[in-house]
């Protein structure tokens, strides 16, 4: 079966590049055509375009397989967004099952089971595009920059000051955990973590991971307005629970993949800071809104990403993934319409925004952001609905009763977190730790490299291999 | 009185304001302005007034959701007339609260926290349509839809008692007028629809009390079909 991308918009805004030539077909014969420039217009409503009818989405098992990625040539960016589309899957997955679960309806079951059919192939054909060459602690690097160069871009794009507090104190959490498991990297498999990630992003610590752990009370945020929150916001905050969700999970079942203790621990650390960030953005959500609506709101979600990954994916053969989807996504936004206006009265445009907001979700450097919101906020902390300077927080503050028992000993001392362990470990095997600052010094100075090290890298051979104990 | 589009469900591209809380969060230029209706409503309390109005919007908004969805699963057609009847008149009733309000000097789009309160009660009325339709035989889900329709229009009704009521404590104006004007127009068909939706209600549950037919559990759905198409067909619209 073919299917083609719109040339034109249904408000007459011509699509730059959108030739009428059939981009891929459902099978492992795979078309090509010439990549499209960037400046494509976002005047596009989901709602107004045929997509592909459900029940002709199911694919076969050669339809649904389609070779990794080359991990040596992939770019970076290109490896983030096939993490962020598993992530947003497994979440519409995840939701279904729930909804599934919270109805006795057959009809709306049957639905969501061939819906959630067709998004469990959906996600096999994105996450199997990761190469089995990669390590777990490669894909977990990946999963980082995921985290850094996403949440740093929707908080530089968020309508609302609040959501954009919460995406910039989680920003510095995740920048700090892409750091800590970069120096693991350079430990246990003597490699650069910058030749996965391109030096798109820079690796340096953010807040300390050691000091990331609250006391959960802290972490539920206020959530938006389900009336008033900008469509973008809504977008935003749904794409980065699914993200993170998904980070969660993954660091959750690949921690004991490793032998070695020091790798086994730092994913259980980290794995519980993304455990907080699930429920600090999750709490974002207005639990308001209906199953059905949420489920519409899922589908609109999905058009968005896919409509803005494919407007800049290099690689030819998976741009062409993302608009298989998209065409998917567009069929399953019409049923889950259908599904709210017979059982619930509602029709999807009074919910949903005229046209996809005209702000495409991109993948892009974002150090001078970064930087800024380092120096301005490492020193946050959760505080009940708000947040507060660490300084600020009183003695008697139930964040420094979680640390002590988190971290099992005074914070001040280092105590046994592995995160600390890990940076330890790393500058005693090589003589320094592993840091990726392209833009400079640290803009933070209490976390510049330590003086000791200011002359000391890690010696790397040609091939990129460590050679531990080795100084230049 | 001016007269607004009528907006059945707000959202920020609509207008959409409310009252940020602890547990809320609102852009700045979303946050509603409670008081505007001060100057409209004399010594009254202008900003319960308005969360007040805002609930009964909700409540007609969320009716006209309800009078759609109990229309497409019912398979009653005198039912099915009534429903959409009766949903056309609700959406006029939209506007009309959409209008005084914008008369009073208010926010239309405003949702007040006792509005989103409704807004959960009232998906809650309608949700229980749909949710058990598996462990429920048609003739319940019938009823069910029709008791759904006796509590939304139980509380329409007493909301535009309430809305008359309030009116009764203003001097001569064009407030007083606006309110006056609203009440003349959506009274009578609210005590219509309460009224035709408890006598049903009542109708429909003797009607089952008492006939032998419809104690064979194993009815086929066909049957069951034809049988409940065929109830009031002595009061067809």
């Amino acid at each position: 079966m073919w299917w083609r991308f719109p040339a034109e918009d249904p408000h007459g805004v011509v699509t730059a590049g959108y030739d009428v030539e059939p981009t891929v077909r459902l099978s492992r014969h795979v078309h090509v055509h010439p990549p499209r420039p960037f400046e494509v217009a976002m005047a596009f409503n989901p709602l107004t375009e045929k997509g592909m009818p459900l029940e002709d989405q199911l694919r076969s098992w050669n339809d649904m397989l389609q070779p990794p990625y080359d991990p040596e040539t992939v770019d970076p960016y290109t490896q983030t967004r096939v993490i962020l589309m598993n992530g947003i899957e497994v979440e519409s997955i995840i939701f279904s099952h729930q909804f599934h679960r919270h109805t006795d309806n057959p009809d709306l079951r049957r639905q969501l089971a061939l819906s959630r059919r067709v998004e469990q192939q959906q996600q096999k054909a994105i996450n199997w595009l990761l190469p089995g060459e990669l390590s777990p602690l490669e894909t977990t690097i990946g999963y980082e920059q995921v985290a850094v160069d996403l949440t740093a871009w929707l908080a530089r794009h968020e309508p609302d000051p609040l959501l954009k507090q919460a995406l910039d104190f989680a920003l510095l959490e995740d920048f700090d955990h892409l750091y800590r498991y970069a120096n693991l990297y350079a430990m246990i498999q003597g490699r650069h973590a910058e030749a996965l990630t391109g030096s798109l992003t820079e690796i340096t610590p953010g807040r300390p991971t050691i000091l990331e752990h609250a006391h959960p009370f802290d972490l539920v945020r206020p959530h938006y307005e389900t009336h008033t929150v900008h469509p973008l916001s809504r977008l935003h905050v749904m794409t980065i629970v699914a993200a993170e969700q998904q980070t969660m999970n993954y660091y959750m079942n690949h921690g004991p993949d490793f032998v070695e203790p020091i790798a086994r621990a730092l994913y259980a650390e980290i794995a519980q800071i993304e455990e907080q960030h699930v429920t600090h953005y999750g709490s974002l959500i207005d639990p308001l809104d209906s199953w059905l609506q949420q489920l519409l709101f899922h589908e609109y979600n999905e058009c968005y990403l896919y409509y803005s990954m494919a407007q800049q994916e290099s690689d030819e053969r998976i741009r062409n993934l993302w608009e298989l989807h998209l065409q998917m996504e567009i069929g399953q936004l019409q049923v889950a319409a259908e599904l709210l206006r017979k059982y619930e009265g509602q029709d999807a445009e009074e919910l949903l925004p005229p046209m996809l907001p005209d702000v495409p979700l991109t993948f892009e450097p974002n150090k001078e952001y970064v930087r800024d919101v380092l120096a301005n906020q490492v020193d946050l902390r959760q505080d009940g609905f708000g947040y507060a300077l660490a300084d600020d927080l009183p003695s008697d503050h139930r964040y420094w009763a979680f640390q002590a028992i988190q971290n099992g000993g005074p914070v001040d001392g280092g105590g046994t977190a592995p995160s600390e362990q890990v940076i330890r470990a790393n500058r005693e095997a090589v003589g320094a730790e592993y840091r990726d600052e392209t833009e400079g010094p640290h803009p933070v100075i209490d976390l510049r490299r330590p003086p000791a090290e200011d002359e000391t890298e890690m010696a790397f051979s040609e091939n990129d291999e460590m050679i531990p104990g080795a100084a230049r | 009185m001016t007269t607004t589009s009528p907006i059945f469900t707000t959202t920020y591209d609509t207008g959409g304001t409310t009252k940020p809380l602890d547990a809320v969060t609102v852009a700045p230029e979303r946050v509603a302005v409670t008081d505007a209706m001060k100057d409209a409503l004399g010594s009254m309390n202008a900003p319960f007034v308005a969360d007040f109005l805002s609930d009964a919007l909700m409540h007609e908004q969320c009716g006209r959701h309800l009078y759609r969805a109990v229309a497409s699963q019912t398979n009653n057609p005198m039912l099915k007339g009534r429903y959409e009847e009766y949903g056309q008149q609700t959406e006029q009733h939209v506007v009309v609260l959409q209008s005084l309000i914008a008369a009073l000097g208010g926010e239309p789009g405003y949702v007040s926290p006792s509005a989103r309160a409704t807004e959960k009660l009232d998906t809650g009325a309608v949700q229980a349509t749909f949710m058990l339709d598996g462990s429920l035989d048609l003739m319940t889900k019938e009823l069910l839809m029709l008791n759904a329709v006796v509590l939304a229009e139980t509380i329409d009704h007493s909301n535009w008692e309430l809305i008359e009521q309030l009116s009764e404590q203003l001097d001569e104006g064009p407030a007083k007028e606006a309110f006056r004007d609203a009440c003349a127009e959506v009274r009578p068909q609210e005590d219509d629809h309460v009224m035709w939706a408890m006598e049903t209600r009542r109708r429909m549950i003797t009607m089952q009390a008492s006939s032998h037919m419809m104690q064979g559990v194993a009815a086929t759905a066909e049957n069951l079909v034809n049988r409940i198409s065929s109830w009031f067909d002595d009061t067809a619209t």
